[in-house]
């Protein structure tokens, strides 16, 4: 497995290693600059901060709902540098 | 109704909200601003956000499977950067691009089920190619 970004946005229990999404360039501290959650790592990043409608079902009893997400997505796929100081190759989700 | 917050640091200390998908299937095509990702994987539901990153995880947590298609299209802006800080020890190009898609379909033992719909609006969405250091 490879290591986190040094990075740490502040969060309610503990520091979290990674950048809310936005701009590459933005001047907040903890949104945008890099949108991977792994380090020592080249490759291919992908993100997106979305909304939509959605369909929620109690798979039990079948019972359906409308409903909304929103989203922060993202993939990493590439070489990395992993917790045992070798290079690997993966794709790995934020989910 | 839905399911929320999977994995906050997953099996490895300090990854956040980061697993690993052996069988993702990854296509890039960075300089024309493309790119589709289709996995699916299975994972744990927290239930919450505060749930899933308080340690204690008071409302408990439950299997669950995700999958997941998503498809980035259209150059709206591309830049190069670098930030030694952040590890991109080379200037790296970051292409402001559009999603589409429906992003998840997820299954809970806690007896949830959730389909999204079609991306509806967009805050952020990027594709980029990393020059971290491999050394």
């Amino acid at each position: 497995m490879p290591n986190p970004i040094p990075h740490a946005t502040p969060g309610p229990f503990g520091p979290l290693h990674f950048f809310f999404p936005g701009p590459v360039d933005n001047t907040d501290p903890n949104v945008g600059h890099d949108p991977s959650t792994i380090t020592d790592f080249n490759g291919f990043v992908g993100n997106c901060d979305v909304a939509g409608k959605a369909t929620g079902m109690n798979t039990a009893t079948g019972e359906t709902v409308a409903d909304n997400y929103t989203a922060d997505l993202r993939f990493m796929s590439g070489v990395f540098v992993g917790q045992d100081g070798r290079v690997h190759k993966g794709t790995f989700a934020f989910v | 109704m839905g399911l929320h917050s999977y994995d906050p640091t997953g099996a490895t200390p300090g990854l956040f909200w980061t697993k690993a998908v052996p069988d993702a299937r990854v296509e890039v095509h960075l300089g024309k601003g493309e790119a589709a990702v289709d996995f699916s994987m299975e994972l744990t539901d927290w239930v919450t956000i505060p749930n899933s990153l308080n340690p204690a995880h008071p409302l408990g947590s439950s299997p669950a499977t995700i999958s997941l298609h998503i498809v980035w299209s259209g150059i709206d802006r591309t830049i190069n950067f670098s930030d030694a800080d952040i590890g991109y020890r080379a200037p790296a190009p970051f292409t402001r691009t559009t999603p589409w898609g429906s992003p998840r379909a997820a299954r809970s033992a806690l007896s949830a089920g959730f389909a999204s719909g079609p991306i509806l609006s967009r805050e952020a969405a990027a594709l980029a190619r990393t020059a971290g250091d491999l050394s």
